[in-house]
């Protein structure tokens, strides 16, 4: 398992892209755009729900042009992109908390519980996007039962194809908890799929 | 050839290349052989793909981003607004209890009772560990927490607006009972019910490693609303909420054993 997606040698590295970045060339930035958006917007589907993955892969590469100017060219842009991703989806998944939160206190408040959509007429389109989007969301759903820092390891390490030593990189845990814990949450994953089955 | 069943771990193991030799041959040699654990490994292998599906690229996305880039004052300038909305809080008394109770059924649980003369009290709340058990497997990944707070409003002294918040033993925050002033982008505090009230929450708290230690639960209160994020922030950077002039209503120190 490699510790980054493919380079094709006929196309500029990440790290010759960046060094025009950081010159503020925003052609290279686009190029950098369009190599990685549609692997962090899967990562951070998978962290944090897919309707929410577009918006927070926009913020996690406008941060990383913000930070171009503190960019060394390593071979690491792979580990700082997906680091900056995680650091939106962890923020997220804490703000989602509280508006979870505030949803109940208010309702309470004011004494009714937030209006259902029970009664009203189905839009075919709307349940046309709703169907097609079921089995992701599904999927995504299983990943989210898990642990957090599990599902860090699991997606990082089986999903987006990373070894253990850039997973450690980008979330500061030891190679050997990861590991542990991408297994435990492959495991997981593996049950909630077998009671589905049954 | 091993005679048992693969485990789910033991299947992730041996699709993770982690086994050593010759476990993994001995496994491989079981699902050949095996009609169940094959359909377990082809499923997971299955359930990897799906995950591993790669989204069409998104035009709509780039272009987005590009117009963004071209407006790099964006960022600094909310910041100027959750500092100008944090201005203003005020404050009231602190009063501090601790508490530790016995293990139960799930190996950790904590209660609190109320702490008197404060405008916002915390009335009640409870916590309740779950998941303790795989600590007797070494693994101290997420133990979600459960906390169940209930806000006792005196409108004494002109509190208007609480937000209560968890503090673990890492420094993490996480808010049980904010507001959200601004629809788009501005959670607040909770404005209190004229008259006093119960404002109750439950709210699951993940503890990290080490999952036992001492979870810090402080009820800010304020004569106006203020933002969560600026409070956030300045919890984050000073690791204190009374600096700079806000103080808290009330603060409970959980003791959570095994």
């Amino acid at each position: 398992m490699s510790s980054a997606p493919s380079e094709d040698s006929s196309r500029p590295s990440d790290d010759a892209l960046m060094s025009l970045v950081c010159q503020g060339d925003r052609r290279a930035f686009e190029l950098l755009v369009r190599r990685h958006e549609a692997a962090i917007r899967r990562y951070l589907g998978r962290m944090v729900g897919p309707a929410e993955a577009a918006d927070l892969c926009q913020e996690t590469l406008v941060s990383i042009w913000e930070m171009r100017s503190r960019y060394r060219a390593e071979g690491r842009f792979v580990a700082l992109m997906y680091r900056v991703a995680r650091s939106k989806a962890i923020s997220h998944l804490r703000w989602r908390r509280v508006r979870e939160v505030f949803a109940v206190a208010e309702a309470r408040r004011h004494g009714h519980v937030p209006p259902t959509d029970q009664g009203a007429a189905p839009d075919p389109a709307a349940l046309e996007r709703l169907l097609a989007s079921e089995r992701d969301r599904a999927l995504s759903a299983r990943v989210s039962s898990l642990p957090t820092a599990m599902r860090d390891a699991v997606v990082l390490h089986y999903v987006e194809g990373l070894d253990y030593a850039t997973i450690s990189e980008i979330t500061g845990a030891a190679e050997v908890t990861l590991r542990s814990r991408a297994h435990r949450g492959l495991a997981l994953l593996a049950q909630q799929l077998g009671k589905g089955q049954s | 050839m091993i005679a048992s069943h693969l485990t789910d771990e033991k299947t992730a193991q041996l699709l993770d290349r982690a086994l050593p030799e010759l476990e993994a041959q001995q496994a491989r040699a079981h699902v050949a052989q095996c009609p169940d654990c094959q359909e377990r490994v082809h499923a997971v292998e299955a359930l990897m793909l799906q995950l591993r599906a790669e989204p069409a690229s998104d035009e709509q996305l780039v272009r987005g981003v590009m117009a963004r880039i071209s407006d790099e004052n964006s960022a600094s300038s909310r910041r100027g607004m959750w500092s100008a909305l944090a201005a203003g809080v005020s404050v009231a008394t602190v009063a501090l209890v601790m508490v530790r109770s016995p293990a139960d059924d799930v190996g950790m649980t904590a209660r609190g009772g109320p702490v008197a003369v404060a405008p916002v009290h915390l009335k009640a709340f409870q916590a309740r560990g779950a998941g303790m058990e795989r600590l007797a497997e070494g693994d101290r990944t997420g133990l979600p927490l459960k906390l169940s707070v209930t806000l006792d409003v005196l409108p004494a002294q002109g509190a208007t607006h609480a937000a209560v918040y968890a503090r673990d033993a890492a420094g993490r925050v996480t808010w049980l009972l904010p507001s959200w002033t601004d629809a788009a982008t501005s959670p607040g505090c909770v404005a209190l019910p004229a008259g006093g009230g119960a404002v109750t929450s439950s709210h699951a708290v993940e503890l990290p490693d080490p999952p036992t230690g001492t979870v810090e639960i402080v009820a800010v209160a304020a004569t106006e609303a203020c933002s969560i994020p600026a409070l956030d922030e300045r919890l984050e950077s000073t690791g204190d909420i009374t600096q700079g002039g806000l103080r808290v209503a009330e603060r409970l120190r959980v003791v959570l054993d095994r």
